[in-house]
């Protein structure tokens, strides 16, 4: 015996050679607990394996553990099935099954440090999810024929069906998700069938260290530390990329000299009408045409902070208060139509301008609530605007990355659900430009006479470009009510007036816009 | 049928007490044997061996000194590795016999001072195995005590052969420094 481990040592370890006698000495009368336990060839495979799919099922909504866990369990599945692949095609199945999960993972992963993340949780990638889960199955599957083919190599008459409850258990949690089961009811159902995983799981592992003694671990050459490194490694550095390249829009940046247009009959009409001048510059070629037939222009200015403010307390009342505004909103209502009687139609051109001080990274979100959404008037349309901004002494302008009407589900507060349309604009800023601003109009005709012109903007901005997943402007806007905004604040603000027999009545403008 | 049911069984001589538990041991016993004995009806006879040296020693289990497991694989490494032993000796007797050498082996009794040293140096290096860190405690156990080979130790462990043997490498250089980096070579 001592010759044979004298010959497994390499020349340079004979330096350091400790006698065979004395290291027979070492060892105490019986093996400690752990070691034993550990001294089972699938124990490192199963002992993932069982953390893997354990890893799988927990979806803690905060940290964005819902990413991270289920990450690390794809990655704990793969190694563990990769330790056994050798000992039937079971393991093999679910080795080559753990990978491809793997691989659909990671892409995920980085994908959800991007503004395009919201393509596979929106649903309109619907084949990664609908792959996974098909994968995910039939690894719970080969899972199962492996513990049962390693029962029988081992001699083991009495089955164990912890496998293939997990299987089971697994599909009724996909049938769940994808029939949309949603209460009070399908919670404790989830929440059954968690601690049922979790119970299979031990059971699993109490069978293994009879019959896994009888299983062959396959080597590697890579070893396991070294791989998770890489994994760990591809996913921060592709999330760095990810944050630093596409946490906003490709937003196509041209020069344009917004003096172009001064010296026209449009332009110098609007500017007699009250159409402030440096709003005016603004206004592509196209949108003024639109305002051709302009005889009566109203204008609302209104200023928004996007911080967070600042506390103060008077006695017991604490509120805050906001000495920064960043936003400054100028709103325009320009009649473009109509004789003073029923069909007026008035173009709304909502103008907004930040301040420099403040970034402008990520992505930002327009929400119009327009006035058709009001009693007295319908349409909107012409949906036009545009975007603009000065970098190195020179004005750049650029389209919305999108604008148009969105159809989506939104929730209240009290997760009551319902239909929306709204038209949204979704776009980017530079990080490094000043003077960052832009506009976004439409048209709307009234239907009946007396009736309050309601135009609301909701403008979403981005304060901070940490978060994970990465969710955009737009999609938190969407969302609906929230208890916390971060990285996100979104203001409100409206131009309002009633017109009565044709006249605007401008005194009606603060009567019901809240001013902070 | 749980642990403690088949020892009830062996220790009241139960008739189907063997059957059931080589049942549930038999691959734990094998994979124990097959690290010292590698001829097939060698490995099934060592098994028998042992399945009846548990059967006889039964009383002698104490779960206060250590699991149930522990102790068979205790009695299967040893019983292994005695046949091993016993299996090498018969093969240099018979080379022996044919040899027409006549030697004469000088007599190597230790010293009592030497054997005192010599029990010194054994706590040393059982209390230096007992502080290792579980990881190189496992490694460690599965080359010296059950006499895996580095391949077999790298597969079941995720680890390269290269891997294993660098860190056999550092345990035993830890342990000669914890010796005092003295060697009786």
């Amino acid at each position: 015996m001592t010759d044979q481990l004298l010959k497994e040592r390499p020349k340079e370890d004979k330096e350091f050679d400790i006698p065979q006698e004395l290291i027979e000495t070492s060892f105490e009368e019986l093996p400690p607990g752990e070691v034993v336990k550990a001294s089972n060839p699938c124990a490192v495979g199963m002992r993932r394996i069982i953390t893997g799919i354990a890893l799988s099922y927990i979806t803690l909504s905060f940290l964005a553990l819902d990413h991270i866990l289920p990450a690390i369990g794809a990655a704990m599945l793969f190694l563990g099935f990769r330790n056994l692949r050798g000992e039937n095609p079971w393991f093999r199945l679910g080795y080559i099954c753990s990978a491809l999960r793997l691989t659909l993972m990671i892409p995920q992963l980085i994908l959800n440090a991007t503004v395009y993340g919201g393509l596979i949780r929106d649903g309109q990638w619907k084949a990664v999810p609908i792959a996974a889960a098909g994968i995910q199955l039939l690894t719970l599957f080969a899972f199962w024929m492996a513990i049962d083919a390693v029962q029988k190599k081992a001699g083991i008459k009495e089955r164990s069906f912890s496998a293939a409850a997990l299987l089971l258990l697994y599909l009724l949690t996909l049938a769940a998700a994808f029939t949309g089961f949603a209460g009070t009811l399908s919670t404790l159902v989830m929440l059954l069938s968690f601690i049922m995983i979790i119970k299979s799981l031990v059971n699993l592992s109490d069978l293994m260290e009879t019959s896994g003694y009888s299983i062959k671990a396959s080597p590697v050459e890579l070893s396991d530390g070294i791989l998770k490194k890489i994994i760990a490694g591809v996913i921060a550095a592709g999330i760095l990329c990810g944050y630093a390249f596409f946490s906003g829009y490709d937003m196509d940046w041209l020069p344009v000299d917004t003096a172009e247009h001064a010296s026209g009959d449009i332009y110098l009409k609007l500017k007699d009408l009250g159409y402030p001048e440096a709003q005016l510059r603004d206004l592509s070629a196209q949108e003024l045409e639109l305002l051709k037939d302009a005889d009566c222009v109203v204008v609302r200015v209104d200023e928004r902070p996007l911080n967070n403010g600042v506390e103060k307390k008077e006695g017991n009342f604490i509120y805050t208060e906001y000495p920064v505004k960043e936003l400054c909103f100028t709103h325009i209502a320009v009649r473009v139509a109509g004789d003073g009687k029923n069909g007026e139609a008035w173009r709304v051109i909502h103008h907004f301008r930040l301040r420099d001080e403040i970034n402008s990274g990520g992505t930002a979100n327009i929400m119009l609530w327009p006035a058709e959404t009001s009693d007295g008037w319908d349409g909107a349309e012409d949906l036009s605007g545009r975007l603009l901004c000065r970098q190195k002494d020179e004005d750049l302008a650029a389209d919305y990355y999108y604008i148009g009407k969105r159809s989506y589900v939104s929730a209240d507060f009290f997760g009551n659900s319902q239909n929306v349309d709204d038209i949204s604009c979704d776009f980017s800023m530079p990080h490094k430009a000043s003077d960052r601003r832009g506009y976004v109009a439409y048209t709307s005709t009234q239907t009946e006479n007396g009736y309050l012109l309601s135009s609301w903007i909701n403008y979403t901005h981005q304060n901070s470009f940490i978060q994970y997943p990465v969710k955009t402007a737009g999609e938190f806007a969407r969302e609906g009510m929230h208890i916390a905004d971060y990285p996100f604040k979104t203001v409100q603000a409206a131009i309002q007036f009633f017109i009565t027999d044709g006249k605007p009545d401008p005194e009606s403008l603060d009567e019901f816009v809240n001013a902070y | 049928m749980k642990e403690q049911e088949i020892i009830s069984c062996i220790k009241n001589k139960t008739e189907k007490a063997a059957e059931l538990f080589l049942q549930r041991y038999r691959p734990l016993i094998r994979y124990i044997v097959v690290s010292f004995i590698h001829n097939e009806p060698d490995i099934e006879e060592c098994i028998n061996d042992i399945a009846w040296k548990i059967f006889d020693k039964i009383d002698s289990y104490d779960s206060e000194k250590g699991s149930w497991n522990a102790w068979i694989t205790a009695i299967a490494r040893n019983t292994a590795l005695n046949r091993s032993r016993s299996n090498k000796y018969h093969e240099s007797i018979s080379v022996s016999f044919n040899s027409e050498e006549d030697t004469q082996i000088p007599s190597n009794e230790p010293t009592p001072e030497e054997l005192l040293i010599e029990k010194e140096r054994q706590a040393m290096l059982a209390r230096a195995v007992r502080e290792l860190p579980e990881q190189e405690k496992i490694i460690f156990y599965r080359k010296y005590y059950y006499c895996q080979s580095t391949i077999q130790i790298a597969s079941e462990l995720g680890l390269t052969a290269r891997s294993v043997e660098g860190k056999l490498y550092r345990i035993r250089k830890r342990l000669k420094d914890m010796l005092g980096g003295g060697s009786d070579d």
